[in-house]
């Protein structure tokens, strides 16, 4: 069926990978798509806008050794196809006969089965889901001056096929649901975002979790407008579970995505097995948690997704593989190969990213800390690769005084070195939590990953207030 | 390979859509239609490693109905998908809320005759492939050749060409060609941090890019080098700094992000949603009285210059600060509305924004600052729109005596942007002119220094 989505037949798959293979590529793929993307956005208490977008395309590429050639079409007939073929293969430059390639159906699990995906929903039933959040969010706080509330689903239908013979389809929800307020008191201004999603059905938008969007947002705006200016210098940093995830996005993920150690860019390049973090950091990149906003059935080169042990007991266990690096490091791929869309050759990109739980208490943590910082709730990060410097920049945080959180506190990020600062984590707590719903990584293109962290204490890193 | 990458093409379409969602029952139509040819090229060690070409199309409508909205878009370009998608919008406007402000820009807004701009470079399209291929492993050999010790991360070319229409319900039809050029480079080189650091495995990444609309506007294959190599050797040996408050210095390509914030926050949009830490300072001192911010959308081979923006409103050239003081928000025409205002011919964003150098050299300015930060790159989310609050990574160099002495990192700027922008105490004449931000370097007073 989803074959005649894109006019295909598995002899048409065959010639087009055939015509990919002509200049003696090592390999080839194919990579078809066919989404759609839908938006409603309610502002000021009425539902301004809604949107949808279509997209379909089929993406071809050929490697050999570290080279890509990649081309896509937009138009689904042989001819079109055929040379979008032509031209990812001039990469290689060799001259092979068009040898024969038969695919067969490759069998993957089912990591976000959904019954009920939002793309199949009316607009009704999605509005009413909206507006209980909307008047929740008027209805907490008298200081909300401004509410938006937006909801995007996407659904994907994918075909890959390749070179080994593999012909994988696979359809991916996508739902992204997000609470804005502005509040304002005596002449000051807060914002604050809250939301949660995943590869979920509309059934995971429960009045309760609507209301604790709006709850979230409400509380964490007022909270900054109560909030002062926070330290400046080198403090104990603690990071609350869940959202804290972005730590290891930044500081560790990044740099052991295997291109960068490929091109030996990475301040992780050479250092495989050695000790790259404190003892009690056990890390994880996993394509196969249940309806995760990361996972993936098969990574966006017909890999399997796994589950992949980057740090085990602070040690450097593996970088994560594309299908190119993987052969680079004569290994096989992590099934890290992701891609955004068609438009797009696949790329090492992360899935959900976590941090195995420790045998300390939050409590403890808190307790054990004598001035410094706890952060709840992050708006993003971002890292240099080589150098190991990164940056994430919280939303809620607090000052710690004698073993207690006093204050809110506003305006800071904390900037630090990747592996100097795993290396000084700690604590580290029996609280794990997944992130919600809502991360997009960027390198050139956008991702939906997923981030997780228990409760952690780093003894210092550089809190970027403007009080010394 | 361009057979259909033309005007007429993409305006014939545009009006199609127009007239079916017309036909269709819909009151007022926006319609945009885009052909893109894209090419992408990286050489590493000599081989390319990378050669990507495609071609994609768009085609988006806007429609209301009793003012209500809906929009919808897909890369199909037929007669059959056109059909469903204006059906699909038609339905969806069932759904969503009467908005009086919403509405078409007024008929005397929209824009009328053209002067040529000069955006298109034909060759972006007919240059063969050999000397595209050519050209980025010259980059890349003469790089290598004066760094011998950097390893190259890869040199790379994309080139775009964009041909776009937009129509409306209004009688408004007119199509836009442009290209694009980046050209540039990373290399990275070890950096070798004292024994007891835990920094380990450091290594230090720089690159530059030029960008252009011509290929005979992109610097020179030596520039570039140069500019990359330059942009790591001021990250070796990097150190954390002392926490403090001094002075600081923004090169030409990082005042651009400071300017970023400005503009970001006097868009009609973020004032009318109270997300912005401008509200009601038009006629107000935003920067100190030396800033005097222009947009000018009718610079020739300008990288951001429009004759309309994407409401079909004529870009003006106008001032946004003038002696420090706030002229006007940038305005779409539903923003406009909100606030009472007209539009400005913002829908699409600033143009090219041209700030008034100052007379000072980069030398003098440092000369003049003493001890400081000197910024070089910019890390990190923590410009917020709504209050001003700033706090950002940066990379950079310490300067004492007007000399840079070692470059510093993992540290932040803080401060609040209001107060940052009216603190400009030196304005440079060191204009970098190959941006849509054309700025030249600056320094502000003070800001709060957090490392050590």
């Amino acid at each position: 069926m989803t074959m005649d989505q894109f006019r295909l037949t598995p002899a048409r798959i065959n010639r087009i990978l055939a015509a990919a293979m002509s200049r003696s590529g090592d390999f080839a793929d194919i990579f078809c798509e066919q989404s759609r993307f839908n938006s409603l956005a309610m502002e000021e208490g009425i539902l301004k806008s809604a949107a949808m977008d279509i997209e379909q395309g089929i993406g071809v590429r050929v490697v050999k050794g570290e080279k890509t050639g990649y081309a896509y079409s937009e138009v689904f007939d042989e001819a079109a196809l055929l040379e979008a073929a032509r031209s990812a293969a001039s990469i290689a430059d060799g001259n092979a006969r068009p040898g024969t390639v038969e695919v067969k159906p490759y069998k993957r699990p089912d990591y976000y089965p959904v019954s009920d995906p939002a793309a199949e929903r009316s607009l009704d039933s999605k509005i009413q889901l909206i507006n209980i959040a909307d008047a929740h969010a008027r209805k907490v706080s008298k200081k909300v001056t401004k509410v938006q509330v937006t909801m995007v689903d996407h659904q994907a239908v994918i075909l890959m096929a390749d070179t080994r013979g593999r012909l994988v389809t696979d359809t991916r929800p996508m739902l992204r649901f997000t609470v804005t307020v502005v509040a304002e008191e005596n002449g000051e201004r807060q914002q604050a975002r809250s939301g949660d999603g995943g590869r979920v059905g509309i059934s995971y938008l429960t009045r309760e979790r609507l209301e604790s969007f709006a709850e979230n947002a409400v509380r964490e705006a007022e909270l900054l407008l109560s909030a002062r200016q926070a330290p400046a210098g080198m403090l104990p940093v603690i990071l609350g579970p869940g959202d804290s995830g972005i730590l290891l996005h930044e500081a560790i993920g990044h740099p052991l995505e295997a291109d960068f150690n490929r091109k030996g860019s990475s301040a992780y390049t050479g250092r495989m097995n050695e000790m790259v973090a404190d003892p009690q950091c056990t890390i994880i990149d996993d394509g196969t948690v249940p309806n995760e906003r990361g996972s993936i059935n098969f990574d966006d080169e017909l890999n399997d997704s796994l589950k992949t042990v980057l740090i085990e007991e602070g040690r450097l266990t593996s970088y994560m593989y594309d299908e190119i690096s993987a052969r680079y490091f004569e290994r096989e791929s992590s099934g890290n190969g992701r891609r955004e869309s068609y438009k797009f050759q696949p790329l090492p990109r992360m899935r959900t990213t976590y941090m195995l739980p420790g045998k300390y208490s939050h409590d403890e943590i808190i307790a054990s800390t004598q001035r410094g910082v706890f952060c709840k709730t992050f708006k993003g990060g971002q890292v240099d690769i080589s150098s190991g410097n990164f940056i994430f920049v919280p939303s809620e945080a607090w000052l710690v005084e004698n073993g207690k959180l006093t204050s809110p506190i506003k305006n800071f990020s904390l900037i630090g070195n990747g592996p100097d600062v795993l290396s000084k984590v700690t604590m580290v707590a029996d609280d794990f939590r997944m992130s919600a719903g809502i991360w997009t990584c960027g390198k050139g293109q956008q991702v939906p990953v997923g981030v997780g962290l228990p409760t952690i204490k780093i003894s210092e890193m550089t809190v970027g207030g403007q009080k010394g | 390979m361009r057979a259909d990458l033309d005007k007429e093409y993409v305006k014939t379409w545009a009006q199609r859509a127009v007239d079916k969602a017309v036909a269709a029952g819909a009151h007022t139509v926006s319609a945009k239609v885009t052909h893109q040819a894209k090419f992408a090229l990286e050489v590493r060690n000599d081989e390319v490693e990378n050669l990507s070409e495609a071609q994609s199309r768009s085609l988006g409508l806007t429609i209301s109905k009793d003012n209500r909205r809906a929009t919808v878009s897909t890369c199909e370009l037929s007669d059959d998908s056109l059909n469903t998608l204006v059906d699909q919008a038609v339905q969806m406007c069932r759904y969503t809320d009467q908005d009086p402000f919403y509405g078409l820009p007024d008929k005397e807004w929209l824009a009328g005759e053209q002067i040529p701009l000069h955006l298109a470079d034909e060759t972006v399209l007919t240059k063969p492939i050999d000397e595209k291929v050519a050209m980025v492993r010259e980059l890349e050999r003469i790089l290598k050749s004066r760094a011998p010790d950097f390893v190259s991360d890869g040199a790379s070319l994309k080139t775009s060409m964009l041909v776009s229409a937009l129509a409306n319900s209004h009688g408004f039809c007119d199509a836009q060609d442009g290209s694009t050029i980046s050209l540039g480079i990373s290399a990275f080189a070890e950096d070798n941090v004292s024994a007891d650091d835990l920094n380990t495995g450091r290594r230090q990444m720089g690159s530059w890019f030029s960008r252009s609309r011509w290929f005979d506007d992109l610097e020179t294959l030596d520039e570039i080098a140069d500019a990359a190599i330059d942009n790591v050797r001021r990250k070796l040996g990097a150190r954390k700094p002392r926490t403090g408050s001094f002075p600081v210095y923004f090169e030409p390509a990082t005042a651009r992000m400071l300017w970023s914030h400005l503009l970001s926050a006097i868009t009609g949009t973020a004032v009318y949603r109270n997300q912005s830490y401008l509200i009601d300072r038009i006629g107000t001192e935003v920067c100190s009285p030396a800033i005097h911010l222009t947009d000018d959308p009718l610079l020739p081979r300008g990288l951001a210059s429009r004759f309309y923006d994407n409401e079909g409103v004529a870009c003006r050239k106008q001032d946004l600060v003038r002696d420090g003081v706030l002229q006007t928000y940038t305005l779409s025409t539903y923003s406009a509305r909100k606030l009472g205002m007209k539009s400005t011919g913002h829908a699409s964003g600033v143009c090219n924004l041209i700030v008034r150098p100052g007379e000072l050299s980069e030398r003098e300015m440092l000369a003049k600052m003493g001890t400081g930060v000197w910024v070089t790159s910019v890390l990190g989310q923590g410009a917020n729109i709504s209050t001003g609050d700033y706090s950002r990574g940066v990379l950079g160099l310490w300067v004492e005596n007007g000399q840079p002495v070692y470059p510093i990192i993992e540290c932040t700027l803080n401060s609040n942007l209001d107060n940052m922008f009216r603190n400009i105490t030196m304005v440079g004449n060191n204009v970098y002119e190959k941006s849509s931000t054309i700025t030249p370097g600056l320094v502000i007073g003070e800001m709060a220094l957090s490392g050590n």
